[in-house]
This record gives C-alpha cells, sequence and structure tokens, in this order.
C-alpha cells in the first residue's frame, strides 16, 4: 500500500529523482518506496531503484529522524508516527490526509498451518518492538504477553544485544 | 488501519506556506488525472515503481484516497472521516507501547488551514 500511495504523487512528481541535487540531500526510507520530500528547498521524488542504480543514494535515512534533524522539511508518515513526534516536540504538522489502509503485513507459517485456530499452543516469535500491525495481532491473541514485551523501556542498542528479546518466544 | 498523512515542519510552513498549498493542490490533481486518463498515467505509473502493467491495473482500484471534502475532517470530534471509532488503534498505539507519555489531541497536530481554504475556493482544480 506504500507504493500504491506513490502512485498518487507520480504523476505530479515526474521530474529525474533528484539527478541535479546534492547527494548528502537524497533520503529514502524502507517501506516507502517512493515519496516526495523537500530537500534544500526542492520538492524531489524520490525513487529508490533508479536513485541507486545512479548511485545517488549514498545512504539510508529515516524519515522522522531526518525530519527531526531538519534535513528534510516535509515527508510522508503515517499518523502514529506523528503522534510521537508532536509529543517529543519535533514541530511537525500534518497538513494533508493522504489516504488510509489495511497494511501489507502477513503472517508466515508452514503448510502444516491452515487456520488462525491451528496457532493454538503455537509459540510465535515477535520483535520486541512490535510495530502496530504485530502488536495488535498479538494482543489480539495474547494481550498481556505482548503489552509487557512492548513496554521494555530499552534502548535499540542495548535491545539488539540482549538475544533473548530479539526472538522472545509468545506462547498463543 | 494505517492513515498516511503528509507532514511539513512549522519552520517550512512559516517559511514558505504557498509551496504547501501547492503541494496539496498538485497531489489532488495528480489522483484525479490517474483516476481520469488511466492510459496516460500507465507508463510513467509503471516505469516509477518498477512494476507490470497488470500489476499497476490491479493495484489502483485498492487505492482509498479521501475526497478533498473530507480533508479537514480527521478528528474524532469534527467527524472522524481519518479516525473514526474502528481506527482508533492508530492513536492509543504509541501510548500503549509506552513511546510517550500522554497522546496528543489530533486538532493540535493538524494544520488544516490549507485544504480548508482548497475546500472554499477549489478554483480550477478538477
Amino acid at each position: 500500500m506504500q507504493a500504491l500511495r506513490a502512485l498518487s504523487i507520480v504523476v505530479l512528481l515526474s521530474a529525474p529523482a533528484g539527478t541535479h541535487l546534492p547527494q548528502r540531500r537524497l533520503a529514502w526510507s524502507i517501506g516507502s518506496a517512493t515519496a516526495p520530500v523537500l530537500c534544500g528547498g526542492q520538492w524531489v521524488f524520490q525513487e529508490v531503484r533508479r536513485g541507486r542504480q545512479a548511485g545517488y543514494l549514498q545512504r539510508q535515512l529515516n524519515h522522522g529522524g531526518a525530519l527531526r534533524g531538519g534535513e528534510l522539511d516535509a515527508s510522508t508518515l503515517t499518523y502514529d508516527q506523528v503522534l510521537i513526534a508532536d509529543a517529543k516536540g519535533w514541530g511537525l504538522k500534518v497538513v494533508m490526509p493522504l489516504d488510509y489502509s489495511v497494511g501489507g503485513d502477513a503472517i508466515l507459517a508452514s503448510a502444516a498451518v491452515h487456520d488462525i485456530q491451528d496457532l493454538k499452543d503455537a509459540r510465535l516469535p515477535s520483535r520486541p518492538c512490535l510495530r502496530r500491525t504485530s502488536y495488535w495481532a498479538m494482543r489480539s491473541l495474547n494481550g498481556p504477553v505482548a503489552e509487557r514485551t512492548c513496554n521494555r523501556s530499552m534502548s535499540h542498542r542495548k535491545r539488539l544485544s540482549q538475544p533473548w528479546l530479539r526472538a522472545p518466544w509468545m506462547r498463543v | 488501519m494505517i492513515t498516511d498523512v503528509l507532514a511539513v515542519r512549522d519552520s517550512t510552513i512559516a517559511r514558505n506556506p504557498a509551496l504547501v498549498a501547492g503541494l496539496i493542490r498538485g497531489t489532488l490533481e495528480g489522483l484525479a488525472f490517474m483516476h481520469r486518463e488511466p492510459a496516460r498515467r500507465l507508463p510513467s505509473s509503471r516505469k516509477t515503481l518498477d512494476i507490470s502493467a497488470a500489476d499497476v491495473q490491479a493495484q489502483l482500484p485498492n487505492i482509498e484516497n479521501p475526497p478533498l471534502a473530507q480533508l479537514s475532517d480527521v478528528s474524532q470530534e469534527r467527524g472522524a472521516a481519518f479516525f473514526p471509532r474502528e481506527r482508533q488503534g492508530d492513536r492509543r498505539y504509541p501510548a500503549a507501547q509506552g513511546q510517550i507519555q500522554a497522546l496528543p489531541a489530533i486538532d493540535d497536530t493538524y494544520d488544516a488551514r490549507f485544504v480548508t481554504a482548497l475546500q472554499a475556493n477549489p478554483g480550477d482544480l478538477q
């Protein structure tokens, strides 16, 4: 759906993908293959594949982080990202809702699983920082366990150093 | 449910509001063009997204963009086009995760003056 959202912008921002911009101003984010960003006072239609092939993309930037740091002036975000940013005083405003969707996340399972009921008594791995979809999925399956996992206040670096947190097994 | 939005830094809005208004208008016109002339937008969609024509045709109907009349209607208090009751999970999620102490009001995060102005004066918007 992220790519679908970008379709709505393709028409207006069909200029070359920032070919005339300084490399340090280019940014893209995983999960949003295409999005408009304002770099150096100029709107750029960022397009990952072509930009990478051309060697323009030197690094990856998280849209939210780049906005916070002032490297980007605007970007597409999900509303929950905006709420977090606002609570932390980043100084962002939503100026236009673009779309809503049910997302593209899915449960991958072996061929032995045919139905959600087959997950009963199974053990499911999940990242410690659950994203929205998996958070609600886990909560619906076994809320208290998922919530305790989500509420752990650890830095990203510390989480990565905790193997047992990288793949906690959760009984359904 | 996931709500995608266009977010702009406060300083950018203050420095160049005309740019923000132009982007919103351009986005709406681009959307209208896509639906009005699917044959003409197909090549650019294929090229940009690097997917087949069949994929473009199959995915386009799944795009759900709000009409101009609903763009300023994002808060629960004002009608909830984007946060109706079944989508309140999006709002509760950050606080539930402990990422923030208190959940901001939607109205405090949304600068609706641009779409409100466009609604009042759509001009030649197609």
